[in-house]
């Protein structure tokens, strides 16, 4: 008995220790493509099973503990891990939970935030009760409830970056910058509106502001974006492309082949995937057997926020976008939200598997408590905004109406 | 890159250099290429050396030759989405059959977008398309199918017939800020003639006397159009011949002009009856020429019939120089 066989294993049993626990993270980095809000509620839990006193704690002492441990050991942790695994791991959201004094949002951006949701809010509540009266003659996909996913997408967007989108338009417009008098006479068939009386809201356009064209047939425009991003990579220009669709869409074929091809070309394109649970009339359960992130992580990286908070997908938007402009590689952005009214026209949806909680689930109101509390806006300014927009809209709606036709002679110009 | 440079050219013979159709077409897109940095082709095996029948072998941008999965209907919205972006995307079909795949990318989305915008966006988008024949290419490979987008509107529709018109009308299909439907017919790949070796374009819906002759108008396209000239010329007949080269936009005037002076009319078409560019051409003489016309206008097409494989069935199915000669004899008979 040379060796006693014990001490060869104590090497051997820490190892084995280490690889449990590397095993244990791996796993939990398999969880990447949950929403978010699950994702904080276990880095939540992690903290705290890590930390002696709750982190989110008002506490002076507290918080300054925090934010030693935070700049000591994150900081090397994330050294030691690939940054893919970084991103994965969501560091900044933690960051964000240990430093809860703060929104990732300047002021500014937050109040630019605000004012898109409210724009689209707005005009599209003043949209319902016009609508009966005929006066725009064209189908409508009203928008409300989803506002935070284009919102937070444009918001890192420049006007030079093509943003290709499908039927549910106004709200990506309006994220982008299509001035709303252009998007009311155009739903009142005018010459003055973006396609000029051509399009309808389904086909809205405004070149200025890198919108060139939207289209109506689920699915189709999502390879316009990849074309978009090709020509971008082949002119050597420094802009991305943006195609922003729902999850019906991701049951279509183009659908599939576009992200296939992205990967393949490797193009700076943002997949945006609206995912409000309904296609059409029919729940996500009913079209499609696997969620769809799960898949497209292995042709490009996954980020997913939730849809009805702005500021989650300002984050995983940025994060996807800043990647995208990096590499200039493909990124997909999944935002689960909740669709307020039906499909089409301006009746609000009452299916009995779409609950909306219309308290809990608005991402105006969810901004507005957010910046209210860290007191980058005040309820006055918030009226102020309000106000402001809503004498848009008439101003804009006033405009609409006032405009004229198109002349019967030039039913076929620009065929 | 200012394609308005680039001249027009009307005359028929050019300088002496004889190159075959399928030289002359992939002449025309490396010129193209040359000349334009925004041109560039996608498509399955485009990048292939010897891919479309070799009519992109040996491009001086390769870089700029892209083949592409077997994902039809997105790579026409690809080509679309680079074109609104300021490219000038050709696309290559192998077979026209494959085009099936895209329509709703082609109908939906390429023919109307200029449409749907009032021209604030352009669409300077060529895709080419073989139609394949013979061989027992069967049912599913050689279809033609060129009457079905001439239907869009939105579309423009080229068939060109010789080595001359193929690297013209390719030319001013690239120059042009619409999308063009580019049919080539796989058996006037070998076929040879003058062309110039600069870069030319023709006139888009610009039709040709092929032949001229006082007592039949033929209007043919495409290989149709060769085969009506030869059994012309192989039986001495009076008849004048017309090949509109683009089916859309119709040279109308050319047809209407033949039709008054010599009354009759056979309009060939190497496609399927029911609605096709016959029937169109037939319906313009009726609607516009009737007084002048002393006959029956006749139709020459394919059989109300997919193709079959066999070679005697095959035989029976397709038109040929022969069946031609024999309809025209039979038509200027019963005169």
């Amino acid at each position: 008995m040379a060796k006693i066989p014990t001490q060869d294993w104590i090497p051997n049993v820490a190892f084995f220790q280490l690889f449990l626990l590397a095993f244990d993270i791996v796993h939990d980095f398999q969880r990447l493509c949950l929403p978010r809000s699950y994702l904080r509620r276990r880095a939540r839990a992690k903290l705290e099973a890590l930390m002696p006193v709750p982190f989110n704690s008002s506490s002076p002492a507290v918080r300054l503990s925090s934010l030693i441990l935070k700049k000591i050991w994150p900081h090397r942790t994330r050294r030691a891990l690939s940054p893919q695994f970084a991103r994965l791991w969501n560091w900044k959201e933690i960051e964000r939970v240990l430093m809860p004094d703060t929104l990732p949002v300047t002021k500014e951006i937050g109040c630019w935030l605000l004012r898109k949701l409210r724009e689209i809010r707005q005009f599209e509540e003043r949209i319902i009760p016009i609508y009966p009266t005929d006066v725009m003659v064209t189908p409508v996909h009203l928008h409300i409830g989803q506002e935070a996913v284009p919102v937070g997408v444009c918001a890192h967007l420049q006007p030079s970056d093509m943003l290709f989108f499908g039927h549910r338009t106004h709200g990506p417009a309006l994220a982008k910058g299509l001035d709303m008098k252009k998007l009311m006479a155009e739903l009142y068939g005018r010459t003055t509106g973006s396609a000029r009386g051509y399009g309808g809201s389904m086909h809205l356009v405004d070149v200025a502001n890198g919108m060139p064209g939207s289209s109506a047939i689920v699915g189709g425009s999502i390879a316009l974006g990849v074309g978009s991003a090709l020509a971008a990579k082949l002119r050597k220009e420094d802009r991305i492309a943006v195609s922003h669709f729902g999850d019906g869409a991701t049951d279509s074929g183009v659908f599939w082949e576009s992200i296939n091809f992205a990967a393949l070309r490797q193009v700076p394109v943002l997949f945006v995937c609206e995912d409000n649970g309904l296609s059409n009339v029919m729940p996500k359960s009913a079209h499609m057997a696997v969620e769809v992130e799960k898949v497209v992580k292995e042709f490009m990286p996954v980020f997913c926020a939730d849809g009805t908070d702005v500021l989650a997908v300002y984050g995983a938007g940025g994060e996807a976008i800043a990647y995208i402009r990096k590499e200039g590689k493909p990124a997909f952005l999944k935002c689960l939200t909740k669709r307020w009214m039906k499909h089409q026209g301006v009746e609000a949806d009452d299916l009995s598997y779409n609950p909306v909680d219309r308290e809990r689930d608005d991402p105006i109101k969810k901004l507005e408590a957010a910046m209210l509390e860290y007191k980058l806006i005040t309820r006055d300014e918030i009226r102020q905004l309000a106000a402001e927009i809503e004498s848009q809209i008439d101003a804009a709606v006033k405009f609409a109406a006032a405009s004229p036709f198109p002349d019967e002679r030039d039913l076929a110009k620009e065929v | 890159m200012p394609w308005s440079r680039i001249p027009q050219s009307q005359s028929k013979v050019d300088g002496d250099r004889v190159i075959s159709f399928k030289d002359s077409i992939r002449e025309a897109i490396d010129q193209a290429m040359i000349y334009d940095p925004s041109v560039f082709a996608i498509g399955l095996d485009a990048d292939d050396k010897f891919g479309v029948f070799g009519s992109m072998m040996d491009m001086t941008h390769p870089e700029r030759i892209i083949g592409t999965p077997v994902s039809e209907n997105a790579m026409t919205g690809v080509a679309l989405g680079a074109a609104l972006s300021g490219m000038r995307p050709v696309y290559v079909h192998l077979r026209v059959d494959f085009m099936m795949l895209t329509m709703d990318q082609i109908v939906n989305y390429v023919a109307k977008w200029r449409y749907m915008t009032q021209g604030q966006v352009k669409v300077p988008l060529v895709i080419r398309a073989v139609i394949g024949r013979g061989w027992g290419s069967a049912a599913q490979h050689s279809g033609t199918l060129h009457s079905m987008f001439a239907h869009i509107p939105g579309l423009k529709v080229m068939m060109p017939s010789t080595p001359y018109n193929v690297k013209g009308l390719f030319l001013a299909a690239v120059k042009e800020d619409y999308p063009v439907i580019f049919i080539e017919h796989r058996w006037l790949y070998k076929n040879t003639g003058h062309v110039p070796p600069e870069m030319y374009t023709l006139p888009i819906g610009k039709g040709e006397i092929i032949r001229e002759g006082k007592r039949l108008t033929v209007v043919a396209t495409s290989i149709a159009a060769i085969d009506a000239l030869n059994a012309c010329e192989h039986g001495d007949l009076d008849v004048e011949v017309i090949d509109p080269q683009t089916l859309k936009p119709l040279d109308e005037n050319v047809i209407l002009e033949s039709v008054k002076k010599t009354g009759r009319l056979l309009a060939v078409d190497y496609d399927f009856p029911v609605c096709g560019f016959a029937a169109e051409v037939c319906a313009l003489a009726a609607e516009k020429a009737f007084k002048y016309l002393k006959a029956p206008v006749h139709r020459l097409t394919f059989p109300e019939s997919c193709v079959p494989a066999s070679s005697v069935l095959e035989k029976a199915f397709f038109p040929s120089q022969e069946k031609i000669g024999a309809r025209i004899k039979q038509i200027l008979a019963e005169a």
